[in-house]
């Protein structure tokens, strides 16, 4: 999925909107000096309500469509589809699926539906599945993320518009029984399928809207939209503001404790920490960073919270593009970069440092480890190429999305190129849904992207080097790449997969159709008394899970007692338990429960295991 | 004569102004009286002598500092990093670990010549586009001024922003779409001035000679509006940085690595609350440039005002 990060102010309004604030802030937000934590700690809404922010407007809240995480944050938390992932370790738990069945070669899947209602009260029915994943990998839906349907058998024909979308290897058996085919036995399926790619669509809502003459892309505004999961979608202010209900007919409506959601629109993350701070949001939200200056005075607080996170922020390189089509070129500038001094000086969240595109500490897979930094190497390329100190070499542009954080690294990176390599360096900024269609357009030289894994094993990052991936923005692609992969994929054996993952990735960067800087890490800040968010890797926290303490809300006291914790949890360390369960599953040592226990028991993957056998 | 500015110009139309103090030797013309009052002016001598300063500090102090203490605006230093003031660095490092001292006097020196270059621009513009509307009055006159009056009703920083994001982000096209649209308020104040002018004898004479329109209107009218025009143009220098200074602020002004007060200021503002030197120091600097300007500007009109003479 794509990683939007953090957004700067390009509006007068939000510009208007951060000097109040700061206005605020000095006035009485930050009034007890001795407060250990950030700002006020009383909620300036009503009980069972929720104010966070999304940064951008998205540019999908299609399942289908979505590929960047603004609109994943969304649709995750109004559909529902057959398996949901466990808040904490991210395993696969019965959602709409009550059950499954597996195949002994492991490329058949059967599974067995709960009864459950769409929030129009039509039922949900295994042919909803069928349509959406049929509609995923249909040439016609455009979808960036048809690569997501490869798994299934067809998907890929489908997708290149050799077959037609019927013979996708997808079946309904009857109302509530959905098959599923997969071309190759992915360990990392079930993980996969609570992806946001994967969530039925209400078809019966596009053939009455087609009937009525309304354009169907807009099904998903607020007027129209039918889901499934535990909230809804009430009112859409563009650029302002989202508002969500809870969902009276989602099948968990139970374990729902909030009653309303507002998600705010704010680009720039000083003026986010400001609303933060003013108690405007009670956590910023998944898509918000923390502004890299003050993470050192933030992390002394204990609403602070730092935990891994499964993304890699890389450069992509327009690979068609003097004179970015010489690898040597390339390679030179992937070397000057200084990685260390980036995420040490610039980044300043306890990133890692890396040069490979597969997250350094992913679970059995052993990275590359390349080189993070050698601008003599990188002179000693440059002039290979015929451009002895950067001489002849025209200037290049790196594209950015308008953000501080973004331009903080474009500007370092400018001031590496030019010192090192004397390579002319212009930027550009560009707002999130210009920035990606321009992406999709190859309409740049270089530009940011980020990476989250959308599962814990390196395919989720090597895919995106494939031929037909709609997310691959260099215009580098190689058959023997992709014959490595797709050998990989049918590999039974997992330590032979990853090694044949391995030699794809070393084969790519040889080339180096994108220069991977560092893997993320996550900072946050989030009120005490909003519980219910736990840390994992994908940075996943449905609010389904969230509620507020409204003991805590009403006293407005710190909390009696409360963990904080050290910085050695920074790498991913790999639970033997879970990856003889899941392969390739990223683990925390220990479990995060940012907010004491939850009001309700968290689902228990062991006692609903036993459920899932039929 | 009703107005006492213009008793010298009816009887001999004045060339224009640079040379007419020199050129009359007997009494004293406009100018040396407007030149007079201007120095008894404290504050508007202060504030000129420190524009001055400013304008030659920007320009000798970068090429000085890179000389003496190897400083310079671009050169980053990532693990130097952030710094308070000390008297290796007066002004403090930023994020990057560069001087900001370096970074404020290319800022302030890109800020002023911005400031300048599109204050000239838009009253160049201006003072044509008034005059010609006025001089040739009825339908003419009426539709250039509607022009006018449509351009100003329109949110000024938006048509700047769409002209910046049509043109392209580079300091000739900024200076450009500043001094483009900047000048509605020139034109206004010297159509009115042409108004009372071209019905004045002097005028009258130069027709009844055949002077064609066009010798008119640049030899006889304009350089007698060349007074307000003035004000206009002090005042509108301090606009013209305060405008370059929010363009840069918002992203669309001068680019990164090049720095421009505004962007130095919409950098610190963003860092204030750790690294306060970062928003007081390019601030502060802004601050008293707009402070200055204004106080000139605000000399320069009380001088040439003919109702302040004694």
């Amino acid at each position: 999925m794509r990683k939007l990060q953090r957004g700067l102010s390009e509006t007068f309004r939000t510009a208007g909107r951060s000097i109040v604030l700061l206005m605020l802030v000095a006035a009485g937000g930050c009034g007890d000096a001795n407060s250990p934590y950030v700002g006020t700690v009383r909620p300036r809404h009503g009980p069972n309500e929720l104010w966070i922010n999304n940064s951008s407007e998205p540019e999908w809240l299609d399942p289908s469509r979505c590929s960047d995480s603004t609109g994943g944050e969304i649709i995750w938390n109004t559909f529902e589809g057959l398996v949901q992932a466990h808040p904490e370790t991210l395993e696969p738990l019965p959602a709409i699926a009550n059950s499954w069945q597996v195949s002994d070669d492991g490329r058949r899947y059967t599974f067995f539906l709960r009864p459950s209602q769409w929030s129009d009260g039509q039922p949900l029915t295994a042919h909803d599945f069928v349509f959406s994943f049929r509609r995923l990998v249909d040439p016609q839906t455009a979808s960036k993320y048809a690569s997501n349907g490869f798994i299934f058998t067809g998907g890929a024909e489908i997708a290149r518009g050799e077959a037609s979308p019927d013979s996708l290897g997808v079946r309904a058996v009857d109302e509530l029984t959905l098959e599923v085919e997969l071309v190759d036995p992915l360990p990392y399926f079930l993980n996969f399928l609570s992806f946001y790619s994967f969530m039925p669509i209400p078809r019966h809502l596009l053939a009455d809207l087609d009937r009525r003459g309304i354009d169907t892309d807009l099904w998903t505004r607020p007027e129209h939209v039918v889901c499934n999961g535990p909230f809804r979608m009430t009112e859409w202010q563009f650029r302002q503001r989202m508002v969500f209900a809870k969902n009276p007919r989602y099948w968990d409506a139970a374990s729902v404790k909030l009653d309303r959601v507002r998600l705010a629109m704010v680009e720039s993350a000083t003026t986010a920490l400001n609303m933060y701070t003013a108690g405007e949001f009670d956590w910023p939200g998944g898509n918000t960073s923390l502004p890299a200056e003050f993470l050192d005075h933030l992390s002394g607080y204990q609403d602070f919270h730092q935990h891994p996170y499964l993304a890699v922020y890389f450069y992509w390189i327009n690979t068609q593009e003097p004179p970015l089509d010489d690898p040597l070129v390339r390679r030179a500038l992937s070397l000057a970069v200084d990685r260390e001094a980036l995420v040490k000086h610039v980044t300043r969240g306890g990133q890692i440092a890396s040069a490979d595109l597969v997250p350094t500490g992913l679970a059995g897979y052993e990275g590359l480890g390349r080189p993070v930094h050698d601008p003599d190497a990188a002179r000693r390329l440059l002039a290979e190429a015929g451009y002895p100190g950067g001489k002849g070499l025209p200037p290049v542009t790196v594209s950015f999305n308008t953000s501080e954080g973004h331009r903080q690294v474009a500007e370092a990176l400018q001031a590496m190129w030019q010192q090192e390599l004397g390579i002319e360096v212009e930027l550009a900024n560009q707002e999130w849904k210009v920035f990606l269609a321009n992406a999709e357009q190859m309409n740049f030289q270089l530009c940011r992207m980020g990476w989250i894994g959308d599962y814990a094993d390196p395919y989720t990052f090597l895919e995106l080097l494939t031929s037909d991936c709609g997310n691959n923005h260099s215009n580098w692609s190689s058959p023997e790449y992709d014959r490595l992969l797709a050998e990989a994929n049918r590999q039974a054996d997992p330590a032979a997969r990853l090694a044949l993952l391995r030699q794809a990735e070393a084969l790519a960067l040889a080339e180096q159709p994108l220069i991977p800087l560092y893997v993320y890490t996550r900072s946050q800040l989030i009120k005490p008394y909003v519980r219910g968010i736990w840390g994992n890797h994908q940075d996943r926290h449905p609010w389904k899970y969230i509620w507020i303490d409204e003991a805590f809300a009403a006293q407005g006291g710190p909390m009696p007692s409360r963990r904080t914790f050290a910085p050695d949890i920074l790498s991913f360390t790999h639970s033997t338990e879970t990856s003889r369960r899941h392969p390739g599953c990223v683990q925390f040592p220990t479990p995060l429960d940012w907010h004491g226990p939850a009001p309700h028991p968290l689902p228990s993957p062991v006692a609903r295991r036993q459920e899932m056998s039929p | 004569m009703t107005n006492p500015a213009t008793s010298t110009a009816a009887s001999e139309p004045r060339r224009p102004s640079a040379t007419t103090a020199a050129d009359l030797v007997a009494g004293t013309s406009l100018w040396q009286d407007a030149w007079r009052r201007l120095r008894k002016n404290s504050m508007a001598v202060a504030s000129g002598l420190f524009i001055l300063l400013v304008g030659l500090v920007c320009l000798v102090g970068p090429p000085l500092l890179a000389a003496t203490c190897g400083y310079d605006a671009q050169t980053q230093d990532l693990a130097y990093g952030p710094q308070p003031p000390s008297w290796q660095h007066p002004f403090g490092t930023d994020f990057y670990g560069r001087d900001l001292l370096v970074r404020v006097l290319v800022g302030g020196r890109v800020s002023l010549s911005v400031g300048l270059l599109a204050a000239l621009l838009a009253a160049t513009i201006g003072t044509v586009y008034g005059a010609v509307a006025s001089y040739a009055g009825g339908l003419v006159d009426t539709l250039m001024m509607r022009v006018v009056d449509i351009l100003y009703a329109l949110p000024y920083m938006f048509l700047v922003i769409i002209l910046v994001t049509i043109l392209g982000k580079s300091l000739l096209l900024l200076f450009l779409a500043l001094g483009a649209v900047g000048w509605l308020l020139t034109a206004r104040v010297v159509r009115g001035q042409v108004m009372s002018l071209k019905e004045q004898d002097f005028v009258l004479a130069a027709r009844s000679l055949g002077t064609p329109g066009r010798d008119i209107v640049l030899r006889h009218l304009i350089p007698n509006t060349l007074g307000p025009v003035i004000v206009t143009f002090t005042l509108t220098v301090p606009a013209m940085i305060l405008q370059e200074a929010f363009l840069s602020f918002l992203g669309l002004g001068v680019q990164p690595p090049q720095p421009s007060l505004g962007s130095l200021i919409n950098d610190g503002a963003n860092q204030m609350l750790v690294f306060w030197w970062t928003l007081v120091f390019p601030g502060g600097v802004m601050t008293l440039l707009l402070f200055a300007l204004n106080f000139l500007g605000d000399g320069v009109r009380d001088a040439l005002d003919p109702r302040m003479r004694t």
